[in-house]
Formats: structure tokens, C-alpha cells, sequence
């Protein structure tokens, strides 16, 4: 891509690639954002989707961008931010549900990307964090990482991966993670799991 | 923190230790940010040949094998084409396409089985 000198001339000029449907901007993404958005994906879900599983959901993610890009507004987010949300909600399927499921899925593009576009906060699926003072907060993450620790491997694993995939993994999928436990063995795990970890976190002095 | 926590904020909680808070964002703006601290390396052009190829369609997205599940798929036209080369010249075929063609196999096998049952 010759001619853009400045990150922001890059993604303008694919902005206007994109406007003007010109699928050469699809090899511009891949090139110049997919790295960076894989390399963020890799963080986030460090040890539970691997290099190969982020390469397909950010290839995913391109995909439904192109088909949605009647859609975009380049007055509500870049491309390449966008791109990540619709990446890291794809990578939450995944981890939720696994590949077979998260394929079958029934997701609108357009409906997901305007979403995306509106809800923002909603659609990253954080919790905006309390207002702790940096040492205290650093007290608190250390407690829950003491408190885990502490608790059987099974439940360990079982409230760190409803944890990551913000929101509570599929029973069967889960079982079959952790070496196939049935799923109703999962969900009594996860209760109990739940019901530990607020006792640790109670013994450190948090209610929970 | 004395506020009884749902389930989902007990999962935020976790996620806040396990996560760090750079990789935390919570708005696009935050997002942009953390796309620019990152960096990262363009891809080599097998991995962009490979990529480029499941956006646009002609190769499918999620035949990953995880664990317990495999996901069927039917062959795409070129990689029949590719068994018929690798096949007309006794050659083996990419293990990628070769465990799609056993999963078709094994998934003919139980639907002769669930039928010769019925």
C-alpha cells in the first residue's frame, strides 16, 4: 500500500477503500490490523484459545465486517476498533460454547456490527471496575488469585473459565475440557465453587 | 465492598486478577489505545494467502480440532480438486484435508449405523 504515511493516513485510506467497496482493503486489514488485534486477543485469552484459534476468529470477524460494511460509521469508532469487538465477542463464543456451537450460531451481521456500533460498553462486556485506589485494587486481585489457588483444581478452572468467557461456559463443553466430567457434575462443581470462593474471598475480609 | 455481588460481577471480579488491566477495555476509545501499545508483526504471506482465503469465503472458518469435537465440513471445490491431484499421483494427502475426509467417513459410518438400526 504505497502512499499513507502516518497511522492516521493508513486507516483513512482504508476507510475510503472500504467506502468505495474496493476489496483491496481487505488485504490492508489483514495486513496492518489483524496483527494488532490478534496480538490483544492472545493477551486477553492467554492459555485458553491458542494462536491458531485467534487467527480464525479474527479472520471471522473480517468477514462479517466486509459483509456489514454498508453499515459502518466511521464517525462512531475506527474500523480496526470495531474489528476487535466483533473478534473478541467472537472469541467469547468460542470459549463459551466451543467451535461446533459457536459456528451454529444465528447472528444477524448487520444486526451485531450496529449493536457493536450503539451499545458499546455493553458489547466489549466489561464491568467498568470500582473506584479503588490502585493499592487497594492490587489487594483485592491478589486475594482472588490467593483465594483460587486454594480452591480444588476442577472449581478453580470451572470460575476461571466462566470468568473469561464472561459468562458461564457451557456445561458439556466445560466437562469435556476438564477431561469429561459430565455436565450435571459441572454444574453442581460450579455452585460449589461459587459458594468457596466467597468464603475465601469473606476469610480475606471481602463480602462478596 | 459489602454489597452482595451477583454471580456475574463475581466473574468480573475474577477476570479483573486474571486479566491485566490494559487488556480491560471499556469503551472503543480504550480499544484504540490498547491497538496502539501493542504493535505487532505483519503476517508472513502464507498467513495472509490463508487468511484471506476464509474471509472471502474459499476456505472455511472453525475446522479446528478441540479436544473432544470435531467439526464436519464438506470439502471445498479446490480441495476436492486437491485430493484428485495428490490422489492421481499416489501422493499423500495435506493432514488438514485428510481429517476432514475422515471425519465425512465416520460421520457416513453412524448415519449406515443409525439406519441399519432402524
Amino acid at each position: 500500500m504505497d502512499g499513507p504515511t502516518s497511522e492516521e493516513d493508513l486507516q483513512d485510506a482504508i476507510a475510503l477503500k472500504v467506502f468505495d467497496d474496493d476489496e483491496t482493503a481487505l488485504t490492508d486489514i489483514l495486513m496492518y490490523y489483524a496483527p494488532r488485534i490478534e496480538g490483544a486477543l492472545l493477551c486477553v485469552f492467554e492459555g485458553r484459545l491458542t494462536a491458531e484459534d485467534i487467527e480464525e476468529v479474527v479472520s471471522d470477524a473480517v468477514r462479517k465486517f466486509w459483509k456489514a460494511r454498508g453499515s459502518y460509521d466511521d464517525r462512531k469508532g475506527s474500523i480496526r476498533a470495531f474489528l476487535y469487538v466483533i473478534a473478541k465477542n467472537r472469541a467469547l463464543d468460542v470459549l463459551r460454547l466451543g467451535w461446533q456451537k459457536a459456528r451454529q450460531l444465528e447472528v444477524s451481521v448487520e444486526k451485531e456490527f450496529l449493536e457493536n456500533a450503539c451499545v458499546e460498553e455493553c458489547h466489549l462486556g466489561s464491568v467498568p471496575e470500582e473506584e479503588l485506589p490502585s493499592e487497594a485494587r492490587a489487594k483485592l486481585e491478589a486475594a482472588v488469585r490467593e483465594t483460587l489457588a486454594e480452591l480444588p483444581d476442577a472449581q478453580r478452572r470451572i470460575l476461571e473459565e466462566d470468568a473469561m468467557a464472561e459468562g458461564d461456559v457451557d456445561a458439556a463443553e466445560l466437562g469435556q475440557r476438564l477431561g469429561g466430567l459430565p455436565a450435571g457434575t459441572i454444574r453442581v462443581y460450579r455452585m460449589r465453587a461459587r459458594e468457596a470462593f466467597r468464603k475465601g474471598m469473606k476469610k480475606r475480609g471481602y463480602e462478596l | 465492598m459489602s454489597a452482595k455481588h451477583s454471580d456475574k460481577e463475581l466473574a468480573a471480579i475474577i477476570r479483573n486478577a486474571l486479566v491485566p488491566k490494559g487488556f480491560r477495555p471499556t469503551s472503543l476509545a480504550d480499544v484504540e489505545a490498547m491497538l496502539d501499545a501493542i504493535g505487532g508483526e505483519e503476517p508472513s504471506p502464507e498467513k495472509l494467502a490463508r487468511m484471506l482465503r476464509k474471509v472471502k469465503g474459499e476456505e472455511p472458518i472453525g475446522i479446528l480440532q478441540r479436544g473432544h469435537e470435531e467439526v464436519i465440513e464438506a470439502l471445498t471445490p479446490r480441495e476436492m480438486d486437491l485430493v484428485a491431484f495428490y490422489r492421481s499421483r499416489g501422493e499423500a494427502i495435506p493432514p488438514e484435508i485428510q481429517a476432514k475426509l475422515d471425519a465425512m467417513r465416520r460421520r457416513a459410518a453412524a448415519e449406515d449405523e443409525a439406519e441399519d438400526a432402524e
